[in-house]
């Protein structure tokens, strides 16, 4: 049986269903784009009606503006979410509508700061088209990436590996995880034999005792 | 979800209960907000590609060439633009660089053609562990800079151009957000 290593240390507002598997549900606050309201949201367990939003609502956006993840493949990532420990997906929700996503591995990646040690590794994460100021200015809603990095990290400590978390960024996000505290790894582009878009490594190193 | 029974200490619990303190906190929300718009609002992490599995499952020994030729022409790239000494623009000029050469090797001149091929039959004959020869390097550089118009360099450094002072920016006039 799967279970939320978060739940035991019973944060607020976490709505835990154990049944065969979990669903997580916890209470978030996001800005609204044109007046910098806070917003209530809700961030989740990726479920099919996330992946179906990314489907019918995100792609045509993201495909209009030539966006990187526009062919990203979240049906995938919700039943690989559902089938195997390691691979954890989530989503934020605001209004009725997905406004942001992720997807993490959790036992196979290791820090690069500091060589074998294991972290998470935020293999997706996305916001809405809407949500980017490249599509929409203002953004329908800001602050739902953060939500969803902030969340790996608490991922992270849970599981004991004290809130180290990479990922490799798009190139327009990079500025993004310079600011939030990342270390950045910039490998020397032969190091990337056979891709054809070396991404840079951002780690966050391990949280302060 | 991980099936972990972890046994946490004590620094590592309020950790946890800092940061979801933090998902709902009004002030720590206009923060986030705020460092979100700063630094251009686009938070996009991720690294395969899904849409390029089914290119490798139609013809898998044309596609690795053809993924091997694009990670060679972009090696040449970012080669060419150290040379020019970029600093903290390089990654930009070289993203923007990428996307430019992308678009214009999509349907190059028959010489453009045949020398790439040339590289790309040199590189699949050697070792990966061996460099490029010198003539083969002098070759690709060639193609870079004969592909590449006046304009797509302009673009090019204009990129590394605005990446280098918002670098500034950030280091000279705005503390460093954790």
């Amino acid at each position: 049986m799967r279970f939320l290593c978060i739940a035991l240390y019973q944060p607020v507002n976490f709505e835990t269903t154990i049944q065969c598997n979990v669903t997580m549900r916890l209470s978030v606050e996001l800005r609204r784009g044109v007046d910098n309201q806070a917003v209530p949201a809700t961030l989740l367990s990726l479920t099919s009606k996330h992946a179906e939003d990314f489907v019918m609502r995100w792609r045509s956006q993201l495909e209009e503006a030539s966006q990187e993840d526009k062919y990203w493949n979240w049906h995938f990532k919700q039943r690989i979410s559902e089938t195997r420990d390691n691979h954890e997906a989530y989503a934020v929700e605001c209004e009725g509508v997905t406004q942001g996503l992720i997807a993490i591995e959790t036992q196979q990646h290791r820090s690069v700061l500091a060589p074998g040690e294991p972290l998470v590794y935020v293999a997706r994460l996305s916001s809405a088209p809407w949500n980017r100021r490249q599509i929409q200015e203002p953004p329908q809603f800001r602050r739902v990436g953060t939500l969803l990095l902030r969340f790996s990290r608490i991922r992270s400590l849970a599981l004991g590996y004290k809130g180290r978390v990479g990922l490799h960024a798009l190139p327009n996000a990079e500025s993004f995880y310079e600011h939030r505290g990342m270390v950045r790894f910039d490998f020397p582009a032969d190091a990337y034999v056979d891709d054809d878009e070396p991404m840079t490594y951002f780690e966050y190193p391990p949280r302060r005792r | 979800m991980t099936s972990q029974n972890v046994e946490l200490k004590d620094w590592e619990k309020q950790a946890i209960q800092e940061l979801m303190t933090q998902m709902q906190d009004p002030e720590q929300s206009l923060e986030d907000a705020r460092i979100e718009d700063e630094f251009g609002g686009e938070v996009e992490a991720g690294y395969i590609k899904d849409h390029q599995l089914g290119k490798f499952l139609s013809d898998p020994a044309a596609f690795c060439e053809h993924q091997r030729l694009k990670a060679i022409v972009f090696w040449g790239l970012r080669q060419l633009l150290m040379e020019c000494d970029l600093g903290a623009g390089l990654s930009a000029a070289s993203a923007s660089g990428k996307q430019l050469l992308d678009e214009r090797l999509q349907q190059p001149s028959l010489d453009i053609q045949q020398q790439l091929m040339a590289i790309l039959d040199e590189d699949l004959s050697s070792s990966r562990d061996i460099p490029l020869s010198e003539s083969a390097q002098a070759s690709l550089k060639q193609v870079i800079q004969t592909v590449l118009s006046d304009e797509d360099w302009e673009t090019i450094s204009a990129a590394a151009a605005q990446s280098l002072q918002q670098h500034l920016k950030a280091v000279v006039c705005l503390p460093q957000t954790a």
